[in-house]
């Protein structure tokens, strides 16, 4: 699985066999009586200036790996090496609050939720300059205010609406304004947590192209999940696809979309739904059952009760990461060929 | 674009604009002026050495000489009442705000650093909160002996359980909000977190919960004063008053009812005062007041 998170020049973020565990306690004496295995070995690398879609259904493990990239929770083991401006690479899993206060200036998030990811009892300039109080004590009022009327204008809201307050904006201003407090710091890689799931459809759209905007203008790189490929595939560069706590499938956006090799990515792309209703698809696939809990996880391919395709040696061998043709890797025996 | 209202702009708008809590600010004010200056409002002196002067006008009904009438004592009832303010809004007032205090320290901490210190904490609630709170008071006062700190004492220790477990839910639900974790992400320290964000969201409850507790500090400082743990004789609170005169409510009721009226009243406009005050710090009512 060289080049998959090998190291290479230009790389600011490599994810490596990254595990999230969760241990399930039951009893009066709370035994510890099993795991949950939210993330379970994932591997990946982000390059500067690029967009890396994060995909799968819900709970598969995708937000739980953002929150473990950026520190929020705890990671069980693996390395999450952050090249910073600076040019030093660090790896963050070792690291504590304090170890990783520094760090947050260059790594920021956009959250799913607009009405939760806002405190209610701050104006929108206070939102929005936390990280700068954090980040850069020394500001001067004037600085601070001049700083948030730029951001306000940089994602598109007018520099006098920093003394409103979030419930006088709408769903997607209110996107907007997180927008602009994860970008205050002027961050590297700035993870975007299905950050348009909560809007309508025409919103989706114009919070997307922002971020493009600001992507280009910055240079910026993003995480950007999602849980279904529609949204991902217009911003990304490259597409990884989760399927209960391990990545299935990554390369290039174009690519995975227009030829999926993983039975569940083929799966996914087909459950895209088409514009126009006329259209029928020859190779629509419905995948039979539920997702399988991830206290119990199927052994071997974790996606191996669902296949169309699965054969005897999916229940034995956890299928590694092949790369199958230039940039394009996929974790299946049957397809990939991997482990033959 | 109209210009934004500070929270005092924003006070003073709900004053002059919502009737109830003005009355509920105007009477706190006066009942704190009534307390300071008690002893120069009452017409006749309170105490045992007055009772002399006033010997066979005992259970005198309200007059224009005595406008609440007098006791069995032959004390003016009126002059009682005033002086009874200071004692009374002086313990309802600052044991509500000490047992607030703890509540909210001890919620907080629970709350937001978990493990240990939660399990500590809550075992420590659950003590207090398993006594019924009126026989927990007498508990500590009894064993205290009578006298103005040991009320405080025993209504503080007391009423600090229920605000703590209430804060505690509070804590342990916005902890988990998004706004929490992008203060986290952006690097903000506990503190931080605790006083910018977690606090101020639990403001309104606090509120609320504050102007409750001050009417149940002070029908808990009548019911110690009752069983003669309260405060001294010399300086009755309006609880000791109110007990007293039951014996004789049938005779001459107005020895109860005025002291009983005041509670009522007093209660009541430090909760229309903290509706207001509610209302003025949420910044989703600044439109709308």
């Amino acid at each position: 699985m060289s080049g998959v998170s090998g190291k290479s020049q230009g790389n600011i973020l490599d994810v490596q066999d990254l595990k999230i565990h969760y241990p399930v306690h039951a009893g009066v004496f709370l035994r510890k009586v099993g795991e949950v295995k939210a993330v379970d070995g994932v591997s990946f690398s982000v390059k500067a200036g690029e967009t890396l879609g994060l995909v799968g259904e819900s709970g598969c493990g995708k937000t739980t790996v953002g929150k473990g990239i950026m520190r929020l929770i705890n990671v069980t083991s693996g390395r999450v090496d952050f090249t910073t401006k600076a040019g030093k690479t660090v790896d963050l899993v070792p690291l504590d609050r304090g170890g990783m206060r520094p760090l947050r200036s260059e790594i920021q998030m956009i959250y799913q939720d607009p009405f939760s990811s806002l405190n209610p009892r701050w104006s929108v300039g206070d939102i929005i300059s936390e990280p700068l109080d954090v980040h850069m004590p020394g500001l001067s009022a004037g600085e601070r205010a001049d700083k948030v009327a730029w951001l306000l204008e940089k994602v598109g809201l007018r520099g006098e609406q920093a003394h409103r307050y979030p419930h006088e904006f709408s769903g997607g201003q209110r996107q907007r304004v997180g927008i602009a407090r994860a970008l205050a710091t002027a961050p590297r890689l700035v993870l975007a947590d299905e950050p348009v799931s909560a809007l309508d459809v025409s919103i989706q759209a114009q919070v997307i192209n922002l971020m493009q905007d600001l992507q280009e203008e910055f240079g910026l790189s993003y995480i950007f999940i999602a849980h279904g490929l529609s949204v991902v595939e217009h911003i990304s560069h490259r597409i990884a696809v989760m399927y209960l706590g391990n990545l299935v499938e990554i390369g290039p956006a174009r690519e995975v979309y227009a030829e999926p090799i993983h039975p569940y990515t083929r799966a996914l792309i087909s459950a895209v739904p088409l514009p126009d209703p006329s259209l029928k698809r020859p190779d629509r696939q419905r995948l039979q059952g539920e997702v399988p809990s991830p206290l119990a996880k199927p052994s071997g391919c974790p996606f191996r009760t669902r296949c169309p395709q699965a054969i005897a040696s999916c229940a034995e061998q956890t299928p590694p990461l092949v790369e199958v043709s230039p940039s394009r890797f996929v974790a299946c025996l049957v397809v990939a060929g991997a482990g033959g | 674009m109209s210009r934004r209202l500070t929270p005092l702009q924003a006070g003073w708008r709900l004053l002059s604009g919502n009737p109830l809590t003005l009355a509920g600010a105007v009477g706190a004010a006066a009942l704190c002026v009534v307390a300071v200056a008690a002893p120069w409002i009452a017409p006749y002196p309170v105490g045992v050495e007055s009772l002399a002067s006033t010997l066979g006008t005992t259970l005198e009904p309200p007059s224009l000489g005595h406008l609440f009438g007098t006791d069995w004592h032959g004390s003016d009832v009126f002059s009682k009442v005033i002086m009874g303010t200071r004692v009374t809004i002086f313990i309802g007032l600052v044991a509500s705000l000490l047992s607030m205090v703890i509540g909210v320290l001890v919620g907080v901490a629970s709350g937001y650093f978990g493990g240990w210190i939660d399990t500590v904490l809550m075992r420590l609630t659950d003590v207090v909160l398993a006594f019924p709170s009126l026989l927990l008071t007498i508990l500590i006062a009894a064993s205290l002996g009578s006298g103005v700190t040991s009320i405080f004492l025993a209504l503080t220790v007391s009423g600090w359980a229920g605000t703590g477990r209430m804060v505690r839910s509070l804590v342990l639900t916005l902890r988990e909000q998004e706004f929490v974790l992008a203060a986290v992400a952006a690097g903000a320290g506990a503190g931080r977190i605790i006083f910018h964000h977690i606090l101020p969201n639990c403001l309104s409850t606090l509120i609320v919960l504050f102007t409750l507790r001050i009417g149940i500090t002070i029908l808990s400082e009548a019911s110690l004063s009752f069983l003669g743990l309260g405060a001294p004789s010399s300086a009755p609170s309006w609880g000791v008053m109110v007990f007293y005169g039951m014996d004789h409510v049938r005779q001459a009721p107005w020895v109860a009812i005025w002291p009983a009226s005041a509670i009522a009243v007093t209660v009541l406009c430090f909760n229309f005062l903290g509706d207001g005050l509610r209302d003025a710090l949420d910044p989703k009512m600044r439109d709308v007041l």
